[in-house]
């Protein structure tokens, strides 16, 4: 149920989300509202001012329904496998449902934006400017990154000084994410400044802020990435602390970066503000929709996103549109996560007696228990006491993979939790197997292994 | 000082460049010992090719507008009042000056739109 209920809570958080995001567009922001540029003068504009609040009213209700029915979606007595189906079902809809109004807004008040000739004197040019290039900026010291790293070393220590090969690589993921993010901050870091209009001085702002939350947001990332390392290895002495900590850390995390991105958008709303009035920058043409780049003139891959701190890739490159279509179909084939947890969770544990082994089987895990190694057979009719999952799964309907257990320490489990007995199986070199397939016969098994 | 770089112009991108600062410096918008962006922060901001405002720069080097130096990097030079008139702007000047005696203009008409022009850019 808990499982569940995180589960729910960070599928649910897409829709504040986007609702926030989607409607922060259309707050004029380096004179642009739902993607289209604007003078000032067209800010103001009644018709202008109607659609923006068209918009805000359309998603509002979109927003409001998916909220509903994600509500019924966690009231409804599913199985673990069709529950998680069906929200990342919801996930991927909650994640387009809400553009379709943005497109639509989008393409109107572009519309209104050619009847009423609001271009700039000088279109389709592109603008460059020099003083800003002129400014050096030394990117931010690998220290930033350094120290976070040190921080998420000790588990991965642990893991090596165990020889729990499985553990270390598990404590790997936080380094080599830190490592990751420190590239990425540099590759995806772009230099070009934040022009809005011939204002030098706004210019500066706009881009120093600009960077400072590129900056910050990988920096917390990399420190966040430490902790959930260190949260992972206090989950394998005390699981319910470890759980509380990493969600306690998830949603710390999420809160500073959504805040940062929101609270640059609020500086950048706030400073150009009076901006639009004489010369201004309309970047429009490059931008399809207002929210995908494409650009074939401009040799980079990746380009800042003209609101908010984020990146995005450039579609006139091959690259960018190999990014941007796994990164849509990886999103669009989230479900089949689903799929394959429903397969799971239906399919049997088996288990069989050979003459040289016993076979437990559940789905397309084997484990071979041979015969000529085991030392000691019991009978469980109980789970072993603090009995919880390291890696494989855990569902309603089986338990499999590398478990722990105040009494065993380490067990590698393949039974069906829902009824015993279940067999535990001590081998030769220390190993313990827990198995079980839920068969009234596990005694005769028993019986037999003895 | 803002550049409006032209992709669709058939004046190629470096020329534009070139252009763009030389009417900067004559304006007065980059005076002398101004420091210009090195060529990788210059190809970053205008999303081009290096080598595209390597050959501007190596362009404005040639025709004495900027100077390169290893301290202080690409800096726009101090005015020359009687530096050498490049060979390509007399081309020009002969060219456009061909083309409004072609209009019909007169010396006269032609002395005052020079004159006019000079005064807005200075």
């Amino acid at each position: 149920m808990i499982v569940r209920l995180i589960l729910w809570a960070c599928g649910i958080i897409i829709i504040p989300l986007m609702f926030w995001q989607l409607n922060n567009e259309t707050k004029f922001k380096k004179n642009i509202a739902l993607g289209v540029t604007l003078p000032y003068v067209g800010r103001t504009h009644p018709q202008t001012v109607e659609l923006l609040a068209r918009f805000r009213r359309v998603l509002g209700w979109i927003c409001l329904g998916m909220m509903v029915s994600t509500v019924a979606l966690m009231l409804l007595p599913l199985s673990f496998g069709l529950f998680l189906t069906l929200m990342l079902v919801w996930v991927d809809v909650a994640m387009v449902l809400p553009m379709i109004p943005y497109v639509k807004y989008h393409k109107k008040l572009k519309a209104l934006k050619q009847e009423q000739g609001w271009y700039p004197e000088v279109p389709r040019t592109h603008v460059v400017n020099l003083t800003a290039a002129a400014q050096e900026e030394k990117p931010i010291s690998p220290v930033q990154f350094l120290l976070p790293l040190a921080a998420s070393l000790p588990p991965l220590v642990w893991g090596m000084v165990q020889r729990d090969w499985l553990m270390t690589a598990l404590f790997l993921t936080g380094p080599v994410c830190e490592l990751l993010f420190w590239v990425l901050y540099r590759w995806a870091m772009r230099r070009r400044a934040e022009t809005v209009d011939e204002n030098e001085s706004l210019t500066q702002t706009l881009t120093r802020i600009r960077r400072r939350a590129w900056r910050r947001c990988w920096v917390w990332g990399a420190w966040f990435m430490a902790g959930v390392n260190l949260s992972m290895w206090l989950a394998l002495f005390h699981p319910v602390w470890g759980l509380v900590v990493m969600v306690v850390l998830t949603v710390l995390f999420m809160v500073l970066a959504v805040g940062l991105e929101f609270h640059l958008r609020h500086q950048q709303e706030r400073l150009t503000a009076q901006s639009g009035q004489t010369y201004y920058v309309d970047e429009d043409e490059k931008w399809i929709w207002g929210m995908f780049y494409y650009d074939p003139n401009d040799t980079h891959l990746v380009v800042n996103n003209r609101i908010g701190m984020n990146t995005t890739v450039n579609l006139a490159k091959k690259s960018g549109r190999v990014i941007m279509g796994a990164t849509a179909v990886l999103l669009l084939l989230m479900p089949l996560f689903g799929v394959w947890a429903l397969m799971e969770e239906r399919a049997p544990v088996t288990l069989t007696l050979t003459d040289t082994a016993l076979v437990a089987k559940h789905g397309w895990d084997t484990y071979e228990i041979p015969l000529a190694d085991v030392d000691q057979v019991q009978l469980l009719q109980e789970e072993p006491e603090g009995l919880r999952r390291v890696a494989g799964t855990g569902m309603d309907t089986v338990l499999k993979g590398r478990f722990r257990s105040d009494e065993y320490d380490k067990i590698t489990v393949c039974m069906d939790p829902r009824e015993g007995p279940w067999l535990l199986i001590t081998m030769d070199d220390g190993t313990v197997y827990l198995v079980g397939d839920g068969a009234e016969d596990m005694a005769g098994l028993y019986e037999q292994l003895k | 000082m803002l550049l409006q770089l032209d992709f669709n112009s058939e004046r190629p991108i470096y020329q534009q460049i070139r252009d763009q600062i030389v009417v900067g410096i004559a304006q007065g918008v980059l005076s002398p010992g101004e420091k210009l962006p090195t060529v990788r922060a210059l190809a970053d901001e205008a999303g081009v090719n290096m080598m595209t405002v390597s050959r501007a720069y190596q362009l404005l080097k040639q025709e004495g507008y900027i100077t390169t130096d290893r301290r202080s990097g690409t800096v726009v030079s101090p005015r020359q009042d009687h530096q050498t008139v490049p060979e390509q702007t007399i081309g020009r000047l002969k060219l456009a000056l061909s083309e409004l005696r072609v209009a019909g203009w007169q010396t006269e008409q032609v002395l005052e739109l020079c004159q006019k022009l000079y005064e807005q850019e200075g």
